[in-house]
């Protein structure tokens, strides 16, 4: 699949700020921010993100609800979403990717290598 | 003491002899001797008398005949009464014998016919003259009276002589049993003496036994009292059970833990107390299984569960159970623990973890980010000094992150929650990706890696945590190494079955004196050591933790300035002695083995991973001619080929292999370079494009190797009604469905059919779902796809548990038959579109 713009959820504004420009300027994707699960709901149905990554740790509403609520509206139903984890463990991605993630990065993630490692979990057709 | 007191009193015999003597002594004193006295005196006072009258009467006669009698002599009535007195002494004493008796009557006889003559002779003489006279003065009558009575003195005399005898000849028998009966009572007097002793000494005994009873009791009062002591003064609850589990102590702290008084606890059942309703099923039968009347003694059985208290207030609780060790009808012992604050604490301490960990992981990842993005060039070029200070202070963040995960992983293995997944590894294999890890670190370095593995064959260990470790163990010695040095790894087999590794460098070497404190948390041995070594110091001490809890144990050896050598042993998989010769080439049949040919030696290595991963045996070459080297010593079930070598076309070397008659059946995977035109398949070769997904190579293999046919679908419950639901539906989907009812048979049936997927109830007779998995695990069936259909929750360790290929947990309840269909549907995939499996995929 080709991706042209992502969008990005994570409530912490440097790890916005690094990730932008690691997915627009090594990546070369237009990049979608949101800084909380609500924020992402609102921001997924108006932009059409080909790819939303999604911080698990959130105050508020967390990863997994916000995952659960973009996959109950039509617009994201079937969106491609990676989680991006703090707390990287065999169980816990086991957990993701069973709930219906494409797949899981950990942080801290290199933002040079960032968009190859997306385009790698993604599907290839 | 026991001396033997033979006759404590008179035997039969000597009482029978004291008697007869006793007898015989009154006998002999009883002897008639006053009644022969008598009888002697009244009968020879008569023979005195008969002699006087006798006597008178020739007296009498004698006169007449010199005229001298006045009377005319003895007259006719003289005679009688001389007669008659014969007659009176006819009468003779008893105790003359027959033989005296006889010779006394001769004798009376020989007066009688002397007094006749006297008495015919007198009346003749008195009749005519007196001439005849003078022949009286014989005296015959005198004569024959005389000679009686010396006859009957003489006979008498005889009596005595004969009945003294009798005398002396009875007191000597009573005499000699009189003796026996003296040495009797003599002995029985001994005896009595002995008997006085044994009581003495049994009455002292008994003193003894007594005095030491007390003691024993007072020790007794003494032991149970510091006993209910330690059962008083217990934080645990202990409790005591009976065969049928009805509680027969309730010690103080079970009191307080229950909530209730042990007067209320005795006698009631365990079970029905101390399990809140929310156990579940499992639990209740584990509790019922250590309880069980042939539980064997000594051996614990240690459950956590939700208990509850007489309040109904559920707590989470520990119980230990076990059998005590005693005769009689079974006796469990049950110590209770509540573990509310110990949960709370464990709860408290892993969320403090996570916490922190997630709470340095935030901030690094945008100083990690920033840096990388500086360094990149992403915001613009950097002049050259800056850029060696970003990349200063990105390595230094790497550092600080591989810290964080060290000190992580640490956290976990001390805290037990490190979960080995124990399997087969073949030692080459695990060296090899160990090597693939570091080499770019060992070319940096210039230090060659050499591995010396041939026959150390496989060991049952954790992929991933044994790669940690000898990669730990290998960068340490690549670290320390000089340039142009060598590291090698080591692996040898002993006759015992332990696989010993060796991590051998040529570096300085550890001094003895710090060795001790090598797998010491954050112990780099020279601090003041130049050059970076870039280490967390907790890499040994992670290391020891993994190799201890697969039951090893790192040594370290060496000589300053002659390099170090790290040793441990793990348990190796023992191989039938007919294929160990051939080891590094044969098959294994316990796994499926595929040959990847490729030249790519990054692809290689990742495919390595990947596959020894879901259990295949991974043979590599890297060229064509390689690859039909290993085709000629032994056919491999599937071929795995890039489209390009550099001596020949992977497409070639699959069209020769199906020219062999030996490999004509061997599937080939195709790894191409562009999706293939349709139409452009050949039989028995599918293609993966690259780049490709895991999964779908995964698949690709798996119906690669698969028997030809429908898919099969293996279901596994002991509900007959469910099994025939679950057919029923799965037969739509058109897949051919086979039922088992128990574990045992379910192990047979996918030995024997090579089912497409598993569906697996976990509470199965004979063996169970966990027993199942487990045993597939070992052989060709571990990437079997399964769906585990359960109405059991499972823990997070359990599901684990219960992996095989690609894993599904639905749990049983209303309407899941059709989630399950779903799932099966798609696991099957393509399976169900057509059955022929071989065919092109994009």
């Amino acid at each position: 699949m080709t991706i042209r713009k992502v969008l990005l959820v994570d409530d912490e504004e440097d790890i916005r700020t690094v990730g932008r420009l690691s997915l627009s300027r090594v990546g070369g994707w237009e990049t979608v921010l949101a800084s909380s699960g609500a924020e992402a709901l609102s921001r997924a149905a108006a932009e059409q993100p080909d790819l939303i990554l999604l911080d698990v740790m959130m105050p508020g509403m967390d990863g997994p609800t916000t995952f659960a609520q973009l996959r109950a509206q039509e617009a994201t139903a079937r969106t491609p979403i990676i989680f991006m984890t703090a707390k990287i463990q065999k169980q816990e991605v086991a957990r993701y990717l069973e709930l219906g993630a494409v797949g899981v990065i950990g942080k801290p993630f290199d933002p040079m290598t960032l968009p190859s490692e997306i385009k790698r979990l993604l599907p290839s057709s | 003491m026991t001396t033997p007191v033979e006759k404590t009193q008179l035997s039969k015999p000597s009482v029978g002899f004291a008697s007869v003597a006793l007898v015989l002594l009154c006998a002999l004193f009883a002897l008639d001797r006053p009644g022969r006295l008598a009888e002697h005196s009244t009968y020879s006072s008569r023979l005195r008398q008969f002699r006087m009258a006798s006597m008178e009467l020739e007296k009498g006669l004698l006169l007449e005949r010199l005229g001298l009698s006045p009377r005319g002599g003895a007259s006719r009535e003289e005679f009688s009464a001389l007669r008659a007195r014969t007659e009176e002494l006819r009468a003779l004493p008893s105790f003359l014998t027959e033989e005296g008796k006889r010779r006394v009557g001769a004798a009376l006889d020989e007066h009688e016919r002397a007094l006749a003559t006297v008495e015919v002779r007198v009346a003749w003489m008195r009749e005519t003259s007196r001439d005849q006279l003078p022949a009286l003065r014989d005296g015959a009558l005198g004569k024959a009276s005389e000679s009686l009575i010396s006859t009957y003195l003489e006979l008498y005399q005889a009596s005595l002589v004969e009945s003294e005898r009798m005398r002396i000849a009875f007191f000597a028998v009573a005499l000699l049993l009189g003796g026996y009966v003296v040495v009797a009572l003599v002995r029985l007097g001994r005896a009595g003496a002995a008997l006085n002793a044994l009581n003495a000494e049994l009455e002292r005994r008994v003193r003894e036994r007594t005095t030491a009873l007390s003691t024993a009791n007072a020790e007794l009062r003494d032991s149970e009292a510091r006993k209910a002591a330690i059962l008083e003064g217990a934080v645990d609850g202990i409790i005591a059970l009976d065969e049928a589990s009805r509680i027969l102590e309730f010690n103080p702290a079970a009191e307080r833990i229950f909530r209730l008084p042990r007067s209320r606890a005795v006698g009631r059942d365990f079970l029905s107390l101390g399990l809140a309703a929310s156990a579940t099923l499992e639990q209740r039968e584990g509790v019922m299984w250590a309880l069980r009347a042939d539980a064997q003694p000594g051996r614990a059985a240690r459950l956590e569960l939700a208990s509850v208290r007489a309040d109904g207030d559920v707590f989470p609780c520990e119980l230990t159970l076990t059998r005590v060790a005693a005769e009689g009808p079974p006796r469990f012992t049950v110590y209770v623990r509540d573990i509310t604050e110990r949960q709370e604490v464990e709860r408290m301490k892993s969320e403090f973890v996570s916490t922190v960990s997630h709470e340095l992981r935030t901030p690094l990842t945008s100083i990690r980010g920033s840096l990388g993005l500086l360094e990149g060039g992403v915001v613009g070029e950097l002049p050259g000094p800056v850029l060696d200070m970003v990349r200063i202070a990105r390595t230094n963040t790497e550092r600080l992150i591989r810290l964080i995960n060290d000190i992580l992983d640490l956290e976990k293995i001390e805290a037990g929650k490190l979960e080995l997944k124990l399997q087969s590894l073949e030692v080459s294999e695990v060296v090899e990706a160990t090597f693939a890890g570091l080499r770019a670190m060992a070319d940096a370095a210039r230090v060659e890696l050499r591995a010396e593995v041939v026959g150390a064959g496989q060991v049952r260990a954790d992929w991933d945590r044994l790669i940690q470790v000898l990669t730990n163990l290998v960068s340490n010695a690549i670290k320390f190494s000089p340039a142009q040095g060598v590291v090698s790894v080591r692996a040898r087999r002993d006759t015992e079955g332990q696989v010993y590794f060796q991590v051998v460098d040529q570096g300085p070497g550890i001094p003895p004196e710090k060795r001790a404190r090598l797998f010491g948390k954050f112990q780099q041995l020279d601090s003041s050591d130049t050059r970076s070594k870039g280490g967390t110091g907790l890499g040994l001490a992670i290391s020891q933790a993994i190799v201890e809890q697969h039951g090893g144990h790192i040594d370290v050896d060496s000589e300053p300035g002659q390099g170090a050598t790290f040793t441990f042993a793990l348990p190796g998989v023992r191989v039938d002695s007919g294929s160990i010769s051939s080891i590094s080439l044969a098959r294994d049949e316990a796994r499926y083995n595929v040959l990847v040919a490729t030249a790519d030696a990054e692809l290689s290595t990742l495919l390595r991973g990947l596959l020894s991963g879901e259990g295949y045996r991974v043979l590599r070459a890297g060229s064509r001619a390689e690859a039909e080297k290993h085709l000629q010593a032994g056919a491999p079930d599937v071929l795995v080929v890039e489209e390009h070598l550099p001596d020949g076309e992977g497409l070639e070397l699959a069209r020769r292999l199906h020219e062999e008659p030996s490999t004509r059946e061997v599937p080939v995977v195709l790894l191409a370079e562009h999706a293939p035109p349709p139409g452009a398949a050949l039989p028995r070769v599918d293609q993966v494009a690259r780049p490709f997904e895991e999964a779908r190579l995964l698949q690709a293999l798996r119906h690669a190797i698969r028997e030809p046919g429908p898919a099969r679908v293996l279901v596994v419950d002991d509900d007959a009604d469910l099994r025939r639901l679950l057919r029923s539906g799965l037969e739509r989907l058109g897949v051919a469905c086979f039922e088992a009812e128990d574990g045992e048979r379910a192990v047979a049936l996918a030995g024997e059919l090579a089912p497409d997927l598993l569906i697996l109830d976990v509470r199965l007779p004979r063996l169970d779902g966990f027993e199942v998995v487990d045993t597939l695990r070992q052989g060709k069936l571990r990437g079997l796809p399964l769906i585990v259909f359960t109405v059991r929750e499972l823990s997070a360790v359990e599901l684990r548990q219960l992996t095989l290929g690609i894993t599904r947990h639905i749990p049983k309840r209303a309407g899941a038959e059709e989630e399950l269909l779903q799932v099966a549907r798609e696991l099957l995939g393509e399976l169900l579109d057509t059955p022929e499996p071989r065919k092109v995929a994009s």
